[in-house]
């Protein structure tokens, strides 16, 4: 018995990375954008993303080269049977990493503004429990919820930004290139790893029926991501000024705590919890199911089930290791500056190390 | 303990979890396929004799329980005593009273036995047209000697539907059926006779799904009459009907309908192979059928779609459903059934498409208020208070000041006492329920909110949730909601919004792991499948020109590129 993960199309595809790529911003990425580049939040992100564009292209090749296969089957096939598992383990290690980063800073923002009563390890248990079932249901599950979700949070998205038109000024977005345009080139390379769970896709290509709808999925969800990250982190510099949106910890909460129309139409944040929660268990459980997805491949597990159980406590357990906020925002910080080790040094090294081998094979031919 | 300690703590590796699941086909992306009678049919060791001998034969399953005896030497013997012996048994006369066996001679010469069922077939039909043409000489002047029961068929009977049987499997089920078996002395075969006339109830108006315009007729417990009903307004001789009794004991008659070259042969092949595998004493009528056959049990939402219509089981087959319906029930089931299907209502298709649209929103509201809105309330009371603006706060406040339970005590109390009012309106026959329904719920409400037991804002609530509820058109999906409400006020109670949104999502990635009849149970939205404009928002009947390719039909196309031709082709007068 082989694992399987089903089969799912391009739409469904699309929307899970979409929004495993742009959950983030809505916690506290956005704030630490602002206090590096200034009010070029917006721009920096959209070359974060032509990056791993890039990155996404080249390990494309790599999919078409090994076609039917997986990155975990190719990584294999490339370095050898140890080498190749290693590097499969390092992006299955990337990917739990962020599901814990993510979920411990979930639950700091759950915390600090919709329950503050609430010890964070209840949130943690709760959150917890959720992804259990949903890990249980498999990815094709997993899929189709984002696709079926997409529609609300998006449509939630957009009537957030319409709601806070009033809130927006032009001139907030002005310095243009914020703290210097060669800052904000370096930084958005450095961040790419903003994108990094792109890198998803080569591990369920299986699933997707065949290469031209990995490709055609993978641009897709890069470009969505893109502008979804992008527009949310123009509207907040719009909203914000740069010195003030960089005291903030969830700014795009922040931004629809303000909205205000009259008396009855006032403090609707609540209501746009929807999309945060919805959003976040999306990322986080894809990012955990795919990280277990991997390492059950590499060991040549039949079945993943039982694993959940001991995974998930070992997620809730790492979430709650950080002592605080401030300790969560800087691992936050240290994982999109280097997270880029962990999820494009694997596929890029597997294919330089092909490459290089190509050439050796047609030079001895030659 | 033991057992469950060693369940516990050991892997046992799970059985293949990979159900039935329907496919794109080699096929797929022309508009219509062709397909062949062949791929209707069952392949591999499902496929038995009768399956073959034409798709309006009654057809039997080969079973191994009280039968096995017949089957062993189950023919028809030449011997009329040898056969009248053989009825005794099968039929264990003459203690079971409600069985006739009529001994009398042919043409006063050749001993003969006819066998019925007392109350099953028309009497008339059997002392005006069978016995007395086969005792009177006179119909036998021309007989000079050979096959009699021929003779018979082709000179006596003045009945539409003659059969001849060999195999008293075959003859016994008919015999159930309400039609007569004639044994002749000498004949290896018996001869069945169309004589079915049992009470019935006429054709009614729809009484759980009422429309202003459209159609007023609805099912009844008569089979025949049911099948009837859908032939006349699909007349179509690609509508093939195949009858497969169930239950082992009972042997109820099911009837699956499709239309060929539209339905999927997979779906076909599916419910048939379902519905043959049922291994079960006693099957009641659709109902339990439906949980027989049904892909996942444990799972709330209903997995096929239910009508007393003949008009929407119609609308059904023409979309490239199966279509189920058993003897004994006033109900059809659609498999498979998608979530957005179980939202629309045969008025739907009847209203100009504003109108439908509109309706199905306003149904949409009362979906999302029957699920959410009680659970809401709670979470906002009890955690986003900031969210609730001043004024109607302070009114809130005040008309809980006197209410000594906390919020989700008062809900529940107030959920539950609905319940049960619904629940015996349902119970009490006529008149009396509908009365006791309003009745009771105006001065429950009325009295809870006098004596502080319950806030006036918490009847609202509790009245609108209730009300959106009654605008769900299936009776089961409706069932599914207001039970998972209470996991949704729970959950709210919790974890306020938090515990809401979680909860909502746990129930909608339950819902997108199901599947019906190997279909995605929110199928075309997810998985997104080309559908027929028609899924929350009607557009125009000329505009629905294909059918859902959820449910794979061979033939999508539903209309032609210009369905009102007389708009283009610049006439109108003048």
């Amino acid at each position: 018995m082989m694992l399987k993960e089903g089969r799912f199309g391009v739409q469904e595809t699309v929307c899970l990375l979409a929004i495993t790529i742009s959950a983030k911003v809505f916690f506290s990425s956005p704030t630490y954008v602002v206090q590096i580049v200034g009010s070029t939040g917006w721009l920096m992100t959209l070359i974060s993303a032509a990056v791993t564009g890039a990155v996404f292209l080249s390990v494309y090749t790599l999919i078409r080269l090994f076609p039917n296969k997986n990155i975990m089957d190719i990584h294999s096939a490339v370095c050898g049977k140890t080498a190749g598992s290693l590097l499969s383990l390092i992006l299955s290690a990337g990917l739990m990493l962020t599901a814990v980063i993510n979920l411990r800073e979930f639950t700091e923002v759950m915390n600090v503004y919709v329950l503050p009563s609430s010890p964070p390890i209840f949130i943690i248990y709760m959150f917890i429990a959720v992804l259990i079932v949903f890990s249980y249901l498999g990815l094709e599950t997993i899929a189709r919820f984002s696709k079926l979700m997409a529609y609300v949070l998006l449509a939630g998205f957009i009537f957030l930004i319409v709601l806070g038109i009033k809130n927006y000024d032009i001139n907030n977005i002005f310095p243009f290139w914020g703290h210097g345009f060669n800052r904000t080139i370096i930084n958005g390379v450095k961040r790419s790893s903003a994108y990094g769970e792109l890198m998803i896709i080569f591990v369920i290509a299986k699933s997707l029926q065949g290469k031209e709808h990995i490709k055609k999925a993978g641009i897709l969800s890069l470009i969505y991501s893109g502008l979804i990250i992008s527009a949310s982190l123009l509207l907040f510099s719009m909203t914000f000024p740069y010195y003030v949106g960089q005291e903030i910890t969830a700014p795009i909460y922040l931004s629809s705590s303000i909205i205000e129309y009259g008396v009855f139409f006032q403090r609707i944040e609540s209501l746009f919890l929807i999309i945060w929660i919805v959003c976040s268990l999306i990322s986080i459980t894809a990012s955990f199911y795919i990280s277990l997805y991997i390492n059950a491949y590499v060991l040549k597990l039949d079945d993943k089930k039982p694993l959940i159980i001991p995974y998930a406590v070992i997620l809730a357990v790492a979430a709650l290791l950080p002592g605080n906020i401030i300790q969560t925002l800087n691992i936050v910080e240290n994982l999109r500056e280097y997270g880029w080790i962990l999820f494009f040094i694997p596929p890029l090294a597997t294919l330089f190390v092909a490459k290089a081998r190509r050439m050796l094979r047609s030079d001895r031919h030659a | 303990m033991k057992a469950f300690l060693s369940k516990l703590m050991t892997y046992k590796r799970p059985a293949s979890e990979e159900g039935y699941e329907l496919l794109e086909e080699d096929r797929e992306g022309k508009e219509v396929e062709t397909v062949s009678r062949e791929e209707y049919k069952d392949a591999g060791p499902n496929e038995n004799d009768a399956a073959r001998k034409g798709r309006e034969a009654v057809r039997f399953r080969g079973e191994k329980d009280d039968y096995h005896r017949i089957n062993e030497n189950g023919c028809v013997s030449k011997i009329i005593g040898i056969n009248k012996s053989r009825l005794n048994d099968i039929f264990s006369l003459p203690q079971n009273q409600d069985v006739v066996v009529r001994e009398f001679n042919i043409a006063r010469k050749t001993k003969a036995v006819l066998v019925f069922v007392d109350g099953m077939a028309d009497k008339t039909v059997i002392n005006q047209f069978v016995l007395p043409k086969l005792m009177e000489p006179v119909y036998f002047t021309d007989f000079s000697g050979g096959d009699l029961l021929e003779y018979i068929c082709e000179n006596v009977l003045p009945v539409t539907q003659l059969t001849k049987m060999s195999d008293y499997k075959s003859i016994v089920v008919q015999i159930l059926n309400g039609l007569s078996a004639l044994f002749i002395d000498g004949c290896t075969e018996a001869l069945l006779i169309e004589s079915r006339g049992f009470e019935k109830r006429n054709i009614d108006r729809p009484v759980t799904e009422q429309v202003v315009r459209g159609s007023q007729e609805a099912f009844t417990e008569n089979l025949r009459t049911n099948l009837t009903l859908l032939r006349r307004i699909i007349k179509n001789q690609k509508l093939i009907t195949e009858i497969i009794p169930v239950g082992k004991t009972n042997k109820i008659n099911s009837a699956i309908l499709y239309i060929e070259g539209i339905t999927n042969p997979g779906i076909v092949r599916e419910v048939r192979r379902r519905i043959k595998n049922i291994d079960i004493d006693f099957v009641e009528g659709n109902g339990m059928l439906e949980q027989l056959i049904e892909d996942k049990p444990f799972m709330i939402f209903p997995q096929v779609v239910s009508t007393e219509r003949p008009d929407r089981a119609a609308s059904f087959l023409m979309e490239g459903q199966a279509v189920i319906i058993t003897e004994g029930c006033p109900f059809a089931m659609a498999a498979p059934a998608s979530f957005f299907r179980l939202f629309h209502s045969s008025e739907d298709a009847s209203l100009r498409w504003q109108y439908g649209t509109f309706l199905r929103l306003i149904r949409l509201v009362g979906v999302v208020s029957a699920l959410l809105l009680p659970g809401l309330y709670v979470a906002l009371s009890l955690y986003h208070i900031e969210l609730i603006p001043t004024p109607l706060l302070q009114s809130i406040i005040r008309t809980r000041a006197n209410v000594p339970f906390p919020t989700i005590i008062e809900l529940l109390l107030m959920e539950i006492s609905f319940e049960l009012i619904r629940e015996a309106g349902v119970r009490i026959p006529g008149v009396i329920g509908q009365t006791i329904g309003i009745i009771g719920a105006l001065i429950l409400g009325q009295v809870a909110v006098s004596a502080g037991i319950a806030s006036p804002m918490l009847i609202i609530i509790v009245a609108i949730t209730g009300l959106g509820s009654f605008t769900i058109p299936n009776f089961s999906m409706a069932i599914s909601i207001r039970v998972l409400r209470y996991f949704i006020i729970v959950a709210g109670a919790i974890a306020g919004f938090y515990g809401v949104f979680l909860a909502l999502s746990v129930i909608l990635a339950l819902g997108c792991n199901m599947k019906s009849f190997g279909v995605p149970f929110f199928s075309p939205i997810a998985p997104k499948t080309k559908a027929n404009p028609d899924v929350i928002v009607r557009r125009p009947v000329y505009d629905q020109k294909i059918r859902s390719d959820a449910f794979n039909a061979p033939n999508r196309k539903r209309a032609g590129r210009a369905p009102r031709k007389w708009a283009n082709d610049g006439g109108g007068g003048a």
